[in-house]
């Protein structure tokens, strides 16, 4: 059955709309407060820096030239200013030579003396001063016998901004004007026949017909980013047709515009090859980041992070994402090979962006988000719970829990939804960028306030950055990018965990039921009945006092900083040198009050504390060298980068507190409990040389080779150094004479690349031998003084490879670029072949070593598979069509992996699902590995005779699967027929890595509307649902109602759901088939509605630009899985597919506004 | 033109310091802040008794580790060593002890028997570097050496032991044994080899450590703790001569005798008492709350585990109707022992209900008191007592059996038969030794004897008795086994000496009728591959030397 999951139902939107209103009317609450006063503090700040109305009047400048021409004397002032000039050299003289000498004067005085005696006239707008003349206005035509006719218009962007400066110009002559700072011109004099001629730079020229018209008004198209795009790869950029690797690039405007919190989650279906995997609904927003496939087992998948030329590690949540210019995702080895060790999980480059010279602007947007919840678990009620356990009492033949005898009288509660509010997400960013020639700055700051949907947690974030560049000379340039963020996050949560929770918390008095409130009126908290008899858990809380009276902050500074110059040596060769800092401080503190809710109590309160920090310096050096003779085109790159990252962590705790307000650890009433611990952790460092050289013949032809030799601190003293390269060629058939008359293709390409990348792994010790005195301590005991002394001890506590190196990826890449109708429909397909090799793993000792694992290299992984990218544009009148669709295949193989790996994460020692991990050669890594099952035991009949027919095979434990099966039990197959079911009968089940992952975008305007879809989904996956197997099995949990009232009662009744037990002596739980539950699902991303008011509406209000949008993130989901969100995952490799559940996605409508000024 | 080339030669003049510095060969060296060279070990005596305190350290549970780490010295060991048996039951996930449902893939299994080989693991990579160390840097020269080796050795005859107790024919790890050199290692050809090796490395040990501790540091191996564990290999080994002797030369040692009161053997605060033969401490230097076990590993939550679930315990431990009504009336180990349904606990002043099964397993209403003489959580969670791992009462019991063995009813040098061996068991257990004695502890809730009382005869009493007559079974061993069962509840051998004196399952039948218990409904059949417990699942699958078809029988 396919589940279409409605938005939410009406009362639950009621609740929203409830909260809604309180926050947004007075009175409401204070949040409301709050916003106001981030706003204010975000724009006074601002308006400061940027009170540009005054800005000509407040100005003084001072000249003094002699014999300069007008260009050079306008140089001079933008230089010293600023100001910026809007000319056309057609029009304006500027060669004319002049002599100034001014003394702290403004800038009307000083153009009034450059133009003295000319017919040029100016206006001065802010910072932008337009020149012009009265020809440019008073066009006298060639010919005077025809006739002669006026034309005004006005020139916008595609955004219906305005654009001051653009050139207007009569084609075929040299007559023309420029438009004013409204973007309006005027041009006289004209003939119907002439054509006009509209140019921007960076915008399409447009020629238009004069006609018969009067007016004519002109929006500019930004050139079409077509195959002569330039595209960032690592140290350099290049011409996206010279691109012979795999390289995707996202447009970061697409992905803001679903208000991510993080860059990686609006980077979700986006690009092929690119999988993001949202592992939680957090109001931090988690995900997992794997590019082609997962090629390690117990180190980081997820990708290289570069921002504006640092590596910064595999996380990049600290972006704001509307800082970002450009976003390139380097795919295989032939582009990720320059990172040489770092590479091996692909690169994701992410440029910020810069101050332009020109026009500042100032944007601002806001948006606000109502979240709720998007997905329940259908789990039992109270009555149906305790009917349930009633039950079980007498399928097991245990004792009844007296509370529960009457079901119908209980006070039940649905724990998911008393979990689960409305919340409100709120962010602000505010943007200011321009520059002069020679200096040029961006600065941004950004807020997110984001409550989670589930009580008592909340993320907050604060994002500043500063880009700023210079030219020295004009052959020295320097720039430096700072950014800073701030976050803080409260809480966290699980809906698996509210879903298995008791459904009532009532008790008994005397005999007499007592229902049990979630709070009493006088305020004090319900809890569980305080009994040990296994009812409930003896450790259990009432998760709404829990999540109340939390106290906790968990924050992290984080300051990445770069600086750089760059030294034009000679023609074609540069000089780069980039220092950096990567830094992260972290911290967080928990206090537990004292309380004696649970049966199991904590008898004190307790006081953690800890700190940790990690510092990264990087300096890379290289040159740069461009060459271009006859039809080759050369770009060569020599380099040099060293790393050297440490850290610490400080962590202190205490006990015994006279009151629950005291959050000093010495306050401890208790000062033997006070404990300090941390220390320094360990050193990385990394020493690399790298090369790569990027040929093009005749623009048809292309070759780059790279190669880069890393060395780390974290190997063992043979194999501190590996060295990897990379080849790639690519084939512009398009280019090619033969195909210069087609008329299908506007580009064909032809690409094919192999090369290798590494893994380093996380900075480790274990290649080195070692002992440790980490916990290792004897107690002597001295009889006369009746005293103990603590007898300290060293052991070796790992097993160790010396040995230990890189893990290296070898990746082969074959792709296919095409364009056709002037490129307006592009379509690439890559297949690639990732083999890594020497994998870095923990592998599993066999328990006779006395360890349990070792981190060794071993083994090889291959993922293969085709990435198909098509993108569509289309426009016609008003309107404006966008379709881009990306689907990706993948196959995971662990080729040679040695003896099975096993895992066990994330399960209880009582479900008996040890081991159900699996990596074992030929199968994908983290297969599921379980028994198979078979339907239910449906009469005692069929036990009888398996359990007969085992007894005469030899079976000595007496059963063919155990000697408690009853009739409504789940039957196992015995796969190795020997007659009965023993740990031999399990198999490779299934694996979690879906066939098919696919996104869509598409966006549509009309006008100035604008509306965009995005989809997101896979195919072909199974999910291994732990949460499904806890609730369908009875504990001291609750479990689903269908499970509760479709249980097992009876010959026929069904093969679905074994009979309730919690006995379960049969292990109905235990890791098998039955628990992988399809999981495709094709997901309702985010639907998004805007409006861009016009132009002219907003000159009035002194604004640029201005925009308005309504959008629902989390629209719907289609799947046939209903235990929770379909989307599952941790990050963990070896949990791929595994559903354990965590913290529910909201769903979030959002109203948001753009301006510009 | 002229600027820029000044740029460039600037430019190089950088680049090249910066290769300089940065390309030194040392730069990838980095200084290691938590783990320590293994070459300053062997360096002074000093830091080779860290060493030796490294394998010591084995003996306490890992609070870093899984559940049953975390619970070494209780759980596993309970589970193993009492459930079968029944007098002790468990709910919840240690319940299939108690129903002989346990699988090869349990976890207690798989962490029991990694952390004897840790034990063993770090006993041999210490051995193994200290033969080579030089007699020089000791004190004592070759005899402090010596004294080293023999607690090393024993430690790892201790792990060996438990082991093959548990599990039959093990991999035998030599010293210089590892992962490296073999990733894979068969199970020992017999049992015997290992009852071998564990007799080498106990009598090594035996032969040079004192009866007191070395330095008078109680908690060190001492020649009477390698001695009665060379007494029971024997005993496996069936070789009660041996065995004997050994048992004998601790009695006449004189070192060791038994604890005035039965009562105050387990008690908070009580360390190295007279009786005790080895035990593991737990002084509990902290006050704390859970939040101790990210601190220190000497922690024992043992009263969790064996409190009533009606106050909070875990459900660990249950005692059964069964256990309660097999005493002799004036037998105090009952009222010492357990708290039955109906009663109070008399150190805690908690009273249990009337019921008779509690729980929603249906368990008996009956607590063992060993480890649970305080109020659970008022004050503190942890508990602050020894895990008394082989005491005196065990040695005069082995004795006894050993001398029933190998002269039946006849006397040993003294004078004495086995069953003058059993009646000063029972002399201390009817309270005959507390007559006259000051309570060690104020308060003593269960009052000391003031006079003494008659003992029934051990002899006369099971030989008269209908019920231990019944038994096929010599009543010799029946005898030696009711006493045992007395006195050691909840300790660690009962289920052990059940099997290998062969008597257990009769004594399931007798004590515990199918079908027909005072309580403890006994469902299965008593199936004798169960006296071997399984190769743990996860050591099977990893070790290709052992296969499935090398489990013991019947998993």
């Amino acid at each position: 059955m396919t589940n279409f999951k409605p938005i939410q139902n009406k009362s639950m939107k009621k609740k929203v709309w409830d909260h809604a209103l309180g926050i947004l009317f007075p009175g409401a609450n204070k949040i409301l407060l709050k916003m106001k006063l981030t706003l204010c503090i975000i724009l006074f700040s601002f308006l400061g820096a940027m009170a540009t109305d005054l800005y000509s009047q407040t100005t003084k400048l001072s000249l003094d030239l002699k014999n300069t021409t007008v260009k050079d004397v306008l140089g001079a002032i933008e230089n010293q200013s600023e100001f910026f000039f809007l000319y056309s050299e057609k029009i304006i003289d500027v060669n004319r030579e002049v002599n100034i000498e001014l003394r702290g004067s403004t800038i009307e005085k000083i153009l009034d003396k450059i133009f003295a005696g000319t017919n040029v006239s100016y206006t001065v707008k802010g910072r932008q001063i337009v020149l012009t003349t009265p020809e440019a206005n008073n066009f006298l035509g060639d010919s005077p016998t025809q006739q002669q006719k006026s034309i005004s218009g006005k020139v916008t962007d595609s955004s219906g901004a305005s654009l001051p400066g653009a050139t207007v110009v009569v084609k075929g002559t040299t007559n023309g004007t420029i438009t004013d700072a409204n973007g309006n011109y005027s041009l006289s004099n004209n003939t119907e026949n002439a054509t006009l001629q509209f140019s921007f730079v960076g915008m399409k020229t447009q020629e238009v017909f004069v006609g018969n018209k009067t007016t004519i008004n002109i929006t500019m198209e930004e050139e079409t980013v077509g195959i002569e795009e330039v595209v960032a790869i690592g140290y350099g950029t290049v011409r996206k047709s010279d691109l012979t690797g795999s390289v995707s690039s996202v447009k970061p405007e697409e992905l803001v515009k679903r208000h991510p919190i993080t860059m990686e989650q609006g980077l979700q279906g986006m690009a092929a090859g690119v999988q993001i995997i949202r592992t939680s609904g957090s109001p931090d927003g988690g995900t997992s980041v794997r590019i082609r496939g997962t090629a390690t087992i117990n180190n980081s998948a997820e990708p290289l992070y570069v921002v504006d030329g640092i590596m910064v590690g595999s996380n990049a949540s600290f972006l704001n994402p509307n800082d970002i210019e450009s976003i390139e995702v380097l795919k295989d080895a032939s582009a990720t090979a320059i990172y040489g060790a770092r590479g091996a999980n692909g690169v994701i480059m992410i440029t910020t962006k810069k101050g332009s010279k020109g026009r500042a602007n100032l944007t601002f947007d806001a948006s606000f988000g109502l979240q709720n919840q998007n997905t329940t678990i259908d789990v039992a009620n109270a009555e149906q719970f305790a009917t349930a356990a009633n039950n079980v009492a007498k399928n097991d033949g245990t004792a009844y829990n007296p509370i529960w005898a009457n079901p119908s009288a209980l006070n039940s509660f649905d724990w998911q939804k008393e979990m689960i509010r409305p919340s409100l997400m709120q962010q602000y960013n505010l943007s200011a960028s321009g520059g002069s020639e020679s200096t040029q700055a961006m600065m941004s700051i950004g807020y997110l306030g984001n409550e989670g949907i589930i009580r008592a947690t909340n993320f907050k974030r604060l994002t500043a950055r500063a880009n700023i560049s210079h030219n020295i000379k004009d052959f020295i340039h320097t720039g430096l990018n700072v950014s800073f963020m701030r976050s803080e996050s409260q809480g966290s949560g699980n809906l698996m965990n509210y879903a298995s929770l008791i459904p009532t918390m009532d008790t008994l008095s005397v005999g007499k039921l007592v229902n049990v409130p979630i709070k009493y009126p006088d305020g004090t908290w319900g809890h569980f009945p305080r009994e040990g008899n296994g009812f409930n858990n003896g450790g259990e809380d009432n998760p709404i006092a829990v999540a109340e009276t939390a106290d906790g902050l968990n924050y992290t500074n984080r300051v990445l900083a770069n600086a750089f110059v760059e030294i034009d040596l000679f023609k074609g060769l540069t000089f780069k040198s980039v220092g950096g800092i990567n830094y992260t401080g972290k911290g967080d503190h928990t206090y537990q009050a004292r309380n004696f809710r649970p049966f199991y109590y904590n008898p004190t309160d307790d006081l953690i504390m800890n700190q940790s920090s990690f510092m990264e310096y990087i300096l890379e050096n290289y040159l740069t060298y461009n060459l271009t003779f006859g039809k080759n085109r050369i770009t060569a790159l020599l380099g040099h980068s060293v790393t050297k990252g440490f850290s610490e962590n400080i962590n202190a705790s205490s006990s015994d507190f006279a009151v629950n307000t005291l959050r000093t650890i010495g306050l401890s009433q208790a000062p033997e409990t006070i404990f300090g611990g941390g220390g320094l952790g360990i050193d990385s460092r990394e020493q690399s040389f790298f090369g790569r050289i990027i040929y093009s013949f005749a623009d048809r032809y292309l070759l780059t080779a790279t190669v880069r030799r890393d060395g780390s601190s974290n190997f063992g003293a043979g194999n501190k150094y590996g060295t990897f390269p990379s080849l790639s060629m690519g084939w512009r058939i398009s280019e090619e004479g033969f195909m210069k008359d087609q008329n299908i293709f506007s580009n064909l390409k032809l690409r094919a690349g192999w090369g290798q990348t590494g893994n380093a792994g996380n900075a480790t010790n274990l290649s080195v031998d070692q002992l440790s005195s980490n916990r290792i301590a004897y107690y002597l005991y001295n009889q006369t003084s009746n005293a103990f002394t603590i007898a300290p001890g060293l052991a070796q506590l790992s097993e160790i490879d010396t040995n230990l190196k890189w893990e290296t990826n070898e990746q082969l890449n074959i792709g296919i670029d095409m364009g056709f109708m002037n490129n307006s429909l592009t379509f690439t397909a890559d297949y690639f072949r990732r083999d890594a090799k020497d994998l870095l793993l923990y592998r599993g000792l066999r328990p006779s070593t006395g360890f349990t694992q070792i981190y060794t290299n071993a083994g090889q992984i291959r993922n293969s598979g085709l990435e198909f990218q098509i993108g569509y544009h289309k426009k016609w009148n008003d309107w404006d069509f966008n379709v881009n669709a990306n689907a990706t295949t993948l196959k995971n193989e662990a080729v040679d992996v040695g003896a099975d790996i096993y895992s066990n994460n994330d399960v209880g020692s009582g479900a008996w699902w040890g081991s159900y991990s699996i990596t074992r050669n030929g199968f994908p890594v983290g297969s599921y590995f379980g028994w198979r099952s078979d339907g239910i035991y449906q009469n005692q009949a069929e036990i009888d005779a398996l359990n007969a027919n085992a007894i005469a095979k030899g079976a000595t434990k007496g059963a063919y699967q155990s000697i408690g099966t009853k009739p409504g039990d789940r039957k196992f197959k015995d796969l190795d027929g020997n007659g009965w079911v023993d740990d031999k009968d399990r198999e490779i089940i299934g694996n979690g890595y879906p066939d098919l992952t696919y996104g869509l975008n598409i966006s549509l305007s009309y006008k100035n509307f604008d509306f965009n879809m995005y989809f997101y989904g896979v195919a072909g996956q199974d999910i291994l649902s732990y949460s499904y197997r806890n609730l369908v099995s009875f504990s001291t949990n609750n479990i689903l109602a269908d499970y509760a009232t479709n249980a097992w009662n009876g010959e026929g009744s069904t093969n679905l759901y074994p009979r309730l037990t919690k006995q379960d002596l049969n292990h109905n739980g235990q890791i098998s088939d039955a628990f992988i539950l399809k999981g495709d699902f094709l997901k309702v991303q985010n639907v998004q509605l805007g409006y861009t008011f016009p132009k002219n509406l907003l000159s009035s209000v002194k604004m640029e630009s201005a925009r308005v949008f309504v959008s629902i993130e989390n629209l719907m989901t289609i799947s046939k899985y209903d235990i929770g969100d379909p989307e599952v995952g941790n990050g963990n490799v070896q949990q791929t597919g595994f559903d354990g559940g965590r913290y529910p996605f909201p769903q979030t409508w959002t109203f948001g506004f753009n301006f510009g000024f | 033109m002229i600027m820029k080339r000044i740029y460039f030669y600037n430019f190089l003049l950088v680049l090249s310091l910066v290769f300089s510095t940065s390309c030194s060969k040392d730069y990838l060296t980095v200084d290691r802040y938590d783990v320590i060279q293994p070459e300053a070990l062997f360096s002074s005596e000093a830091t080779i008794i860290q060493g030796l305190n490294g394998v010591y350290d084995m003996l306490y549970p890992d609070k870093k580790g899984v559940d049953i780490q975390q619970n070494w010295n209780f759980k596993p060991q309970m589970a193993f060593s009492n459930y079968p048996a029944l007098d002790c039951q468990a709910m919840g996930w240690d319940n299939e002890f108690t129903r002989h449902d346990w699988r090869a893939d349990k976890d207690m299994f798989e962490i029991g028997w990694l952390n004897c080989y840790r034990g063993v693991d770090r006993a041999n990579r210490f051995i193994a570097k200290l033969k080579d160390a030089d007699p020089a840097v000791f004190t004592n020269g070759e005899t402090t050496k010596n004294i080293i080796m023999a607690e090393a050795r024993a430690i790892r005859g201790f792990f060996y032991y438990y082991l093959a107790q548990n599990f039959g024919r093990i991999p035998m790890l030599a010293e210089g044994e590892t992962f490296s050199n073999n990733p894979n290692k068969a199970r020992a050809a017999t049992v015997e080899e290992t009852w071998n090796f564990v007799l080498e490395d106990f009598s090594f040990a035996a032969g040079i450590l004192e009866w007191t501790p070395w330095k008078g540091e109680y908690g060190r191996i001492t020649k009477g703790m390698a001695k009665a564990y060379m007494a029971q290999v024997y005993m496996y080994l069936k070789n009660y001569a041996s065995a004997k002797k050994e048992l004998k030369e601790i009695i006449d040692s004189q070192t060791y005798s038994l604890e005035p009161s039965y009562g105050t053997i387990h008690t908070e605060n009580h360390w190295w008492a007279r009786e005790s033969i080895f035990e593991v401490a737990f002084p509990d230097f902290v006050d704390m709350g859970w939040g101790a076990a990210d601190k220190t590993d000497a922690l024992l939550w043992a009263s969790c585990l064996t409190a009533a679930p009606s106050v909070g315990g875990w459900g660990a431990l249950f005692i059964s109707d069964e256990y309660v009504a097999s005493f002799e009336p004036g037998d105090k180990r009952r009222k010492y022992s357990v708290v039955a349904r109906g009663e109070m606990n008399p150190y805690t002043g908690q009273q249990m209900t009337n019921d008779v099964l509690v729980t929603a397993e249906n368990m008996p209403n009956n607590y063992c008191m060993k480890q649970w003489k305080r109020v659970l959580y008022t004050e503190k969670i942890y508990y602050s007592q020894s895990c008394v791992w082989m005491r005196y009462a065990a040695v005069l019991l082995n004795y006894a059996e050993c001398l029933f063995e190998t002269v039946g009813d006849g006397a040993d040098g003294d004078g004495h038969s086995g069953w003058y061996y059993l009646d000063l068991i029972r002399n201390r257990a009817w309270g005959n030794l507390e007559v006259a004695l000051q309570p060690k502890f104020p308060n003593e809730p269960i009052p000391y004897n003031a006079t003494s009382v008659v003992v029934p005869s051990a002899e006369t009493f099971y030989k008269s008795n209908p019920h231990f007559s019944s038994y096929t079974a010599d009543i010799k061993k029946v005898a030696v086994m009711n006493e045992r069962r007395h006195e050691f509840l909840a300790e660690y051998s009962f289920w052990y000496d059940l099997v290998r004196t062969g008597i257990v399952s009769e004594y399931l039948d007798k004590e515990y009728p199918r079908n027909s218990g005072l309580s403890t409904n006994r469902q299965f059949t008593f199936q004798p591959f169960r006296t071997l417990y399984p190769i743990p699942y996860l050591e099977i699958i990893r070790n290709s030397l052992i296969g499935p078809e090398n489990q013991n029988p019947g998993y």
